[in-house]
């Protein structure tokens, strides 16, 4: 079981699409809100972890196709939100940025492999800042991203 | 929503409760997106004003108890919303949270706007950073350095966010 599945690092097809599920997620979201750049942000830990690895660092995601939205809610603890971007989307927004942004698997540890839809892990390449990049314009790219993002639950 | 279409919804949210949790694997919940969508009714405005109120308030008084905030941090984020709502009259309430590596944030972002973006970072220390984000004109403005309060610019910005 543990042996299958994508090769970390092999980019995902252009028509997959993709599950998001921030840690944490917002405390308060009004009417009609849109996701704020701050969810599609690279944390401390995810840069670490890509420098302990010798990998780029990776935002956490699902391949739709071989992950479900309650798979992936099981790798998590408590409360939940779940975005959808397509893989194209994120391409655009690449172009639309100047940014290399890419989406590959990104395998999860041993442990881990054998829970349903394990497989399916993945991140998107290229959100953290660049050195000397202007913050607010590597905020802007984030907000292109986040923008691009549809809400599909959400525990309230 | 008419009512037919509520009994509707209320026997298919119903039916979906029900169904095997593999259904549930290959589709989301579809009544939260529905109840989403069936938000933007006119009918329902005041309704859901004076409940997105009661918990923005929550949400405020909350954030002293709020052990991933930094007594600064809690502080600046009740002094912005105080700052910002002073001065834009019928300001809407920002999305709010917390990030994994701590920095607090509220951001004006909605789909009805669906261009323009303000997001107001507060730090530990209470210090803010701000950013403006036009994505159609490509536009975007904010502060490369943390600053005390929100500038005049901002604020400018802000605006744009005032209820109509």
């Amino acid at each position: 079981m543990s042996g299958e599945g994508p090769a970390d690092g092999t980019p995902l097809p252009a028509d997959a699409r993709v599950l998001r599920l921030p840690r944490p997620p917002p405390d308060f979201v009004p009417e009609s809100w849109r996701p704020p750049y701050q969810l599609f942000e690279p944390s401390s830990d995810d840069k670490r972890h890509a420098e302990d690895r010798g990998l780029p660092v990776r935002v956490s995601v699902w391949d739709e196709s071989l992950t479900s939205s309650e798979q992936a809610r099981a790798f998590r603890a408590g409360r939940c939100l779940v975005l959808r971007v397509g893989v194209k989307n994120i391409r655009a927004v690449a172009d639309q940025t100047n940014r290399a942004l890419a989406v590959a698997y990104d395998r999860l540890e041993e442990a881990l492999l054998s829970r349903p839809g394990a497989h399916g892990h993945a991140g998107i390449e290229g959100l953290a800042r660049r050195s000397g990049e202007p913050k607010v314009e590597w905020k802007a790219a984030l907000q292109r991203l986040a923008d691009e993002a549809e809400l599909i639950e959400w525990d309230t | 929503m008419s009512d037919k279409a509520s009994l509707a919804d209320g026997l298919r949210e119903r039916a979906w409760k029900k169904a095997p949790p593999l259904a549930k694997t290959l589709t989301p919940d579809p009544f939260r997106v529905a109840r989403l969508a069936h938000a933007s009714q006119p009918r329902d405005q005041p309704l859901r004003q004076a409940q997105e109120s009661a918990a923005w308030q929550r949400y405020l008084q909350a954030l002293e108890e709020d052990r991933r905030l930094a007594v600064p941090q809690a502080r600046a984020l009740r002094e912005l919303w105080r700052f910002a709502s002073e001065r834009v009259r019928c300001l809407r309430y920002p999305a709010a949270g917390v990030t994994a590596d701590g920095d607090a944030y509220l951001s004006w972002a909605y789909r009805d706007l669906p261009r323009i973006t303000l997001n107001v970072v507060v730090l530990r220390d209470g210090r803010l950073e701000w950013a403006f984000v036009d994505s159609h004109s490509g536009v975007h403005r904010g502060s490369e350095d943390p600053v005390a309060e929100l500038p005049d610019e901002a604020v400018t910005e802000l605006r744009r966010f005032a209820r109509r």
